[in-house]
């Protein structure tokens, strides 16, 4: 028997090896257009030696070993701050820690994964996109610190805060490989859209009209832009416009009218 | 990690580069086809060295660095002027210009991209063909005056842009660039029933004729009326422009 799948990206960790499985084609006439372009059923694995992960909750397909699982309840008040940040971030209130010897297979999906390295620093995602981490990784919600950001920002008042040394996996929007990384030196970004999904280092993220006057704004279309300023990164996900549009009817394609997510 | 996008085309203007990036075949299945025929996602991307350029609306995806996008508004009466011609236009004339120092990303799609230089002339293209410009070219509107009656309720589809003076232009193209045929005109008529000129510069003037003499005769041919282009110059012709029409 062949193997079922293949390990096409690996990080290992202190005590967790995370893998990303690529599945070989399925047979079955639903998926066969997205495999023939490419896409794989995927799914993530966690090699545990003695170490622990937080997933998201529901996440867990199957474990194998000695692996225990527990929720951290954290007492009345940490039962209050977790049902306030997932309120906050569109995640789960209990994120499930697995610890101990085995492997923990994660749910599969045709959606698509990022590994990112924490070292020693902060990172603020879209909501929804945290998948797993090492338990090192300190999950947490970031207020949006400007108002113009958290009123018309389309991100919500909250993100996702991953900050600590660890690895993370995310889920992607678009392919990893077609993730722009935007290193910005004391620079400004701005983007006309929702699709800054990830930023770290020193950036405020505020939002900004993109003409002066009245009219300006009135008249150009572009109204609003979320802009990045200062020095670190800005992950834009510019493709994934192209991925969302379902049912593509070939004007949009064609005339690039996008779906306005603002 | 291999690049997402290569400059495929690339022209340097005065404080400007103007790229055109062409995608590597994206993991989708709706644009699979298309990518395995050679289709590929195009986007513009502006280089800003203290330069300054004006784009369509609607086209600015992100941009980085200290660049202020503003509109072209220096009096009234010339507001009131954009305004008018945005209405015979169907869509917002005030066309805003991005100035400083950076780089500025247009939205990308399906498309095929054409750089082209205007040495102080004028060129006239189909409405939806401008995507970005030098702000040294002026932008205007161009409606045909001489339309025979019958094709006077028509008289939307024949207005199109002008774009004159000197700087590089982006233009938008449905058909690959390959597909364009270039015609010279020397003092020649050029005669079409569809809308397959898209791009036409030089002394040429545009009419529309009756492709018929009389009346009943024009009634009885499936051909109403004909676009007519009569003079010295040249013109681009897409002649599949109609199969990709239809797909839409």
């Amino acid at each position: 028997m062949s193997e079922v799948f293949d390990v096409v990206e690996s990080a290992e960790g202190q005590n967790a090896t995370f893998q990303i499985l690529h599945y070989k084609p399925i047979i079955d006439k639903d998926f066969f257009s997205m495999q023939r372009a490419g896409e794989r059923y995927k799914q993530v694995r966690i090699l545990l030696n003695n170490g622990s992960v937080v997933t998201e909750a529901g996440a867990l397909h199957f474990h194998k070993g000695n692996i225990t699982a527990e929720n951290k309840m954290g007492g009345t008040s940490g039962l209050m701050k977790k049902f306030a940040s997932s309120m906050l971030t569109n995640e789960s209130t209990f994120k499930p820690v697995y610890s101990g010897v085995g492997e923990v297979y994660l749910e599969p999906t045709f959606g698509h994964f990022l590994i990112y390295h924490l070292n020693n620093e902060e990172i603020i995602v879209d909501k929804g996109l945290f998948y797993c981490c090492e338990s090192t990784v300190k999950v947490g919600v970031a207020a949006q610190t400007s108002i113009s950001a958290a009123v018309k920002g389309g991100e919500g008042l909250f993100q996702t805060k991953l900050s600590g040394t660890g690895i993370c996996v995310l889920h992607s929007p678009v392919p990893a490989r077609e993730i722009l990384k935007m290193e910005l030196y004391n620079e400004r970004l701005q983007v006309d859209g929702n699709f800054a999904i990830l930023r770290t280092g020193d950036i405020r993220f505020t939002v900004e009209k993109s003409t002066k006057s009245i009219l300006g704004s009135m008249t150009s279309g572009e109204g609003l832009l979320q802009t990045f300023t200062g020095t670190g990164e800005v992950w834009l996900a510019p493709t994934q416009a192209l991925h969302q549009t379902t049912f593509f009817p070939q004007s949009q394609l064609f005339n690039n009218q996008f779906p306005n997510n603002q | 990690m291999s690049q997402l996008f290569e400059v495929v085309d690339s022209v340097k203007g005065d404080g400007t580069e103007f790229q055109v990036l062409q995608y590597e075949p994206l993991q989708n299945s709706h644009l699979h086809v298309h990518q395995k025929i050679g289709n590929r996602v195009h986007q513009v991307r502006v280089l800003l060295n203290d330069g300054k350029i004006i784009s369509e609306t609607d086209a600015f995806y992100f941009l980085r660095g200290q660049i202020e996008i503003d509109h072209k508004m220096k009096n009234a009466n010339l507001k009131l002027k954009k305004l008018a011609s945005s209405m015979v236009k169907n869509e917002a004339m005030l066309k805003p210009t991005y100035e400083g120092t950076g780089e500025v990303y247009f939205k990308p799609g399906l498309l095929n991209y054409i750089i082209y230089r205007l040495q102080d002339e004028e060129i006239i293209v189909d409405p939806n063909m401008f995507v970005c410009a030098e702000a040294t070219i002026q932008i205007g509107l161009t409606q045909t005056k001489k339309l025979p009656v019958a094709a006077s309720k028509f008289a939307d589809k024949f207005i199109q842009t002008v774009l004159s003076g000197s700087g590089i232009v982006v233009l938008k193209s449905f058909v690959p660039s390959s597909e364009l045929l270039e015609i010279e005109l020397h003092n020649d008529r050029f005669q079409t029933d569809e809308n397959l000129v898209v791009f036409r510069s030089g002394d040429i003037e545009f009419t529309v004729e009756s492709a018929a003499k009389s009346v009943l005769s024009s009634f009885t041919s499936s051909e109403a009326f004909l676009r007519t282009y009569t003079g010295t110059g040249k013109l681009w012709i897409a002649p599949t422009q109609p199969f990709y029409n239809k797909k839409e």
